[in-house]
């Protein structure tokens, strides 16, 4: 446990010294504050005839959660390809940690970095609170239902990144996957009617939906909690093969 | 050596194969047997205990036909609401139909408009309007002469509808 801490610690030290994290913050909390204030003001405007806090929510979480997936290989294409770039990565496979520590104390040093800069959205309910105050059990399943799609997404571009030793690759590629996975049911008109549904049980979007109206169901958990553990599998696997394939 | 690497491929891809099975039935296991904790405001997303005991009492075969438009942002509630209602009784099954790639059916149905919903049942028929496409505020069953019944986007309209609908098979002829 205590090499376990160790590497967790190294981990968000070399996230929170690099730039990169700072920067992507920064971007992510403007565009997030834009789409707070523009959603705010569309319902204050037009209203709609419905409960502009519930709808706010629903509309505003949606809107962060598409500047989050485009955050996300920004922060996880480092985590395997720097370090088989740069060789430390011999260093960390001779180290006396097994597979899966390494896994867990990478994954989990990325959830932290979300999970401060999701954090930081609880200031617009927080302002809204201040002026009115609101149930906030809707604000509890969004926030879980965030968690759970970020940690599917983060175990999805951890896996490719550790595949390559190019950062940008591995970037450009969990990009590529974490949009498709997000968008895949959205243009169910190109889709024959026989799989419509599978596309829509695979499709994120269609899971994640439901917490954003405050809807919290077991299959929606399983279905990210699956993803998660399948990407983490792929993961092992792939840190696994170096020792058969006699590769990084 | 090439051997080994390939023994090491195939318990690679069967191991993933395994795990993507597994991993798929106890997802599709919750989604049959799904709990559900509805943390919004009013708990409009959940079937209420009125509604659950009326689909309950179904016996007969229903089937509900909805007319949406693939692109509506609507569309996930209504998917959900539908999949509620005949995940609760086996006995109902729904459809959902894009007017705009099955205009011929559209047609056939005589369905001219968005989230329009045609209830069959025992070779009987009744049409009525989705509560996401309620009108003038209120939901209305035009089976039972267009009376205003349910607030709208209320989750537990459908099952309501379906009773009175059902209700309106043995009373008239439609």
């Amino acid at each position: 446990m205590r090499r376990f801490t160790a590497l967790l610690s190294k981990e968000l030290r070399a996230l929170f010294a690099a730039p990169l994290v700072w920067f992507v913050g920064a971007v992510f909390l403007a565009l997030a504050g834009y789409y707070f204030y523009t959603d705010l003001n569309a319902f204050i405007t037009f209203g709609f005839g419905e409960s502009i806090v519930e709808h706010l929510w629903q509309r505003l979480f949606n809107d962060v959660v598409r500047i989050v997936i485009t955050i996300i290989p920004l922060i996880t294409m480092r985590v395997y390809s720097e370090e088989k770039n740069l060789g430390t990565i011999e260093l960390l496979y001779t180290a006396p940690l097994r597979d899966f520590e390494i896994l867990s104390a990478k994954y989990l040093a990325c959830m932290l970095v979300f999970v401060v800069i999701i954090g930081a959205t609880a200031l617009y309910p927080a302002l809204i609170y201040r002026l009115e105050p609101f149930d906030v059990s809707q604000l509890v399943a969004i926030y879980l239902g965030m968690l759970l799609l970020i940690s599917a997404m983060v175990t999805i571009g951890v896996f490719i990144s550790s595949l390559t030793e190019t950062q940008l690759i591995a970037a450009v590629f969990s990009y590529g996957a974490v949009l498709l996975l997000w968008n895949l049911s959205w243009n169910e008109a190109a889709v024959p009617n026989s799989v419509v549904g599978i596309v829509s049980q695979l499709c994120a979007y269609d899971h994640f939906e439901p917490f954003a109206r405050g809807v919290i169901d077991v299959k929606d958990v399983a279905y990210f909690v699956s993803i998660t553990i399948f990407a983490g599998f792929l993961t092992m696997r792939s840190m696994e093969s170096r020792q058969w394939r006699g590769r990084r | 050596m090439r051997g080994l690497v390939a023994a090491r491929w195939l318990q690679t891809v069967l191991g993933a194969l395994g795990l993507i099975t597994l991993l798929a039935g106890i997802t599709a296991s919750f989604y049959l047997h799904n709990a559900r904790f509805d943390l919004g405001p009013g708990n409009r997303f959940t079937l209420s205990d009125h509604a659950l005991s009326v689909l309950r009492e179904i016996r007969e075969p229903v089937r509900i036909t909805s007319f949406i438009r693939t692109e509506d942002a609507r569309n996930p509630v209504l998917k959900d609401l539908l999949w509620q209602v005949s995940n609760e009784n086996p006995q109902i099954s729904y459809t959902l139909v894009d007017v705009n790639r099955n205009p011929a059916l559209a047609t056939q149905y005589g369905v001219d408009t968005y989230g329009a919903t045609v209830v069959e049942s025992g070779g009987k028929r009744a049409d009525f309007t989705l509560p996401v496409e309620s009108q003038n505020g209120s939901t209305r069953c035009r089976a039972t002469g267009n009376v205003p019944w349910t607030r709208p986007t209320d989750s537990r309209a459908v099952p309501e509808c379906v009773k009175r609908c059902r209700t309106s098979f043995t009373t008239s002829s439609l």
